[in-house]
């Protein structure tokens, strides 16, 4: 058996290393308050000679565990970690009864899209799956079909693991896609020009009718996305993000001065699309609705195409107004953050007026719900990332430090 | 009389038996385990005391029509601090409170990838290693189909054995 430090673990150490972890650091939350974040060695020392002890885990699942195979019962520390937790008084938090009844805490959001699995929506049942259709968990908006709209198409992009995105806007209001692949292995595009930046050299050149700068290395491929149509070479943005990227043996940052913000970063997760006809006054136009589930706004727009992107303000929701580039500029999006997820919902030819209005007339659907309403879900298909020839790939997390 | 709320073994409709649910007793016998849950999931215990309350609080709404409140409240302390962190995470500027540290390597490293997890990728991890139950169970307790839980927990695990090491 291979117990070399640093390497991978295998199912059943993972199961047991994730079992003492949280039998050991849970209870050491309840009890933990900002001013004592750390166990020390040297508080444990006198309290022990060093010895292996054994102690019994705290958590509701101990009973269970210790009749299960792949458990291995009591959980074993070392007398470092025990003496420690003793120091603390970490055993099992009675928080004890009260005598005041618990308050209610007010939500303190507001979002067309409703809570991720509000109590009154406890009670729907497992959903047969119809296509690819999302858990009963998980609420997505759907055209009010009931009401005319009509879908002509709707899709599941799948999430690969290991990409990150987000979006960072400037104090001039143009929007900055950043993409890591964590693990893509590969080449740079051929006859893109190589750029210096900070300490990283990009390959810059058009992509699809954008400018990206890209930089690729084992294990890693970081893309800046640039969808402006027009930016001279005395353009200073596009420099700002570049040269605020800080990459890592594990991180990638992008350090963004005053007056920048983010839309938030995360993994990307499964992205839901409805493509759909609406009646506007007398006409019909074509719609497109994306979603995509615990992530951030940033996420979601790192996978779209963006020319502008103006604030504003969806029934006291902080929203946004999004252009696409000249190739699609026939679409006006309306993309705002919801409590489950982020939306963006566009509507061709479209003002602000008539986004908000058709935002609001979206229907919410839980599991069969939602597929029901929608009809068949196709999947795409996504190539996996290409799997290193020898070693493995550390994990990387992207952020944003501004 | 009763009924079954669209076959949802937690809820049943008991139209003779609105008033008979005693909260304080609930409230005992539940609250520190669950406190412990929301802990486990928003690794902040403030936000797991308001999830609690929060979570008696829909009880008290639900009334009689709650057929198992042991279930029930685990489920929506699950999902309102699944809820909770993705609320703080688009607030934009919360940071996490600092987390207690043990020196212990292997626990620090791997609760620093556990923290990284998505929200519900979280839940899962955490019923499964805190509560200590099965992918049934969990499915069970959170009213997904088993196929979700299966998949979210094959997701995180995967992340996960990227990120500890021996």
């Amino acid at each position: 058996m291979n117990t070399t430090p640093g390497a991978t673990l295998n199912d059943d150490e993972l199961d047991r290393r994730l079992h003492d972890i949280y039998q050991t650091m849970v209870p050491l939350l309840v009890e933990h308050t900002a001013n004592d974040a750390t166990i020390r060695p040297d508080q444990t020392s006198q309290l022990d000679n060093g010895s292996v002890v054994e102690l019994i885990p705290t958590g509701p699942g101990s009973q269970q565990r210790a009749r299960r195979s792949r458990s291995t019962g009591a959980m074993r520390i070392t007398a470092a970690a025990a003496a420690a937790l003793v120091v603390l008084g970490v055993a099992q938090l009675d928080t004890g009864p009260t005598d005041e009844a618990p308050s209610a805490q007010p939500d303190p959001t507001q979002s067309i899209l409703p809570t991720a699995a509000p109590v009154a929506d406890e009670t729907s049942p497992p959903i047969s799956v119809n296509g690819n259709a999302p858990s009963s968990l998980e609420a997505l908006l759907y055209p009010a079909v009931a009401q005319g709209a009509s879908v002509t198409d709707s899709y599941l992009t799948p999430a690969v693991q290991d990409r990150w995105g987000t979006t960072v806007v400037s104090p001039q209001g143009n929007a900055f896609g950043v993409f890591l692949n964590e693990t893509l292995w590969g080449e740079l595009p051929a006859g893109f020009e190589q750029r210096t930046y900070g300490d990283n050299v990009f390959a810059v050149g058009d992509e699809d009718g954008r400018i990206a700068y890209t930089t690729l290395r084992p294990c890693l491929m970081l893309s800046v996305s640039d969808d402006r149509t027009s930016t001279g070479p005395a353009d200073t943005q596009i420099d700002t993000v570049l040269n605020g990227l800080v990459i890592t043996e594990t991180d990638v940052v992008v350090n963004v001065p005053d007056g920048w913000s983010s839309l938030g970063v995360g993994p990307i997760e499964d992205t839901y699309s409805i493509s759909f006809d609406t009646s506007i006054a007398t006409d019909t136009r074509r719609a497109e609705l994306r979603q995509m589930l615990d992530v951030n706004l940033g996420t979601l727009l790192n996978q779209a195409r963006i020319a502008t992107i103006t604030p504003t303000d969806f029934d006291g929701t902080n929203a946004w107004i999004v252009t696409g580039p000249e190739s699609s500029v026939e679409f006006t999006y309306l993309a705002w953050q919801g409590d489950n997820g982020a939306v963006m919902l566009g509507l061709q030819d479209g003002n602000e007026t008539e986004l908000v209005d058709l935002a609001r007339s979206l229907s919410t659907g839980y599991g069969n719900e939602w597929s029901d309403a929608i009809g068949e879900v196709t999947t795409a298909t996504i190539a996996p990332n290409n799997e290193p020839t020898s070693g493995a790939c550390p994990t990387k997390t992207l952020d944003v430090n501004r | 009389m009763t009924n079954s709320a669209h076959g949802d073994p937690l809820l049943e409709v008991q139209q003779d038996d609105r008033n008979s649910m005693d909260l304080d007793a609930l409230y005992r016998e539940h609250a520190d385990r669950l406190v412990h849950l929301a802990t486990s999931i928003t690794f902040d215990r403030a936000v797991a005391e308001e999830v609690v309350q929060e979570a008696f609080v829909g009880l008290h709404q639900a009334g009689s029509r709650v057929h198992n409140p042991g279930g029930y409240l685990r489920r929506s302390v699950v999902n309102l601090s699944i809820k909770s962190i993705r609320r703080r995470q688009t607030a934009g500027r919360y940071r996490p409170p600092p987390q207690p540290t043990t020196s212990i390597p292997e626990i620090d490293e791997g609760w620093n990838a556990v923290q990284r997890l998505a929200p519900r990728q979280r839940a899962v991890v955490a019923l499964r290693y805190w509560e200590d139950l099965s992918e049934a169970e969990i499915a069970a307790v959170l009213g997904w189909p088993p196929g979700t839980v299966k998949s979210t927990l094959h997701r995180a695990l995967k992340r996960l054995k990227k990120e500890i090491t021996r």
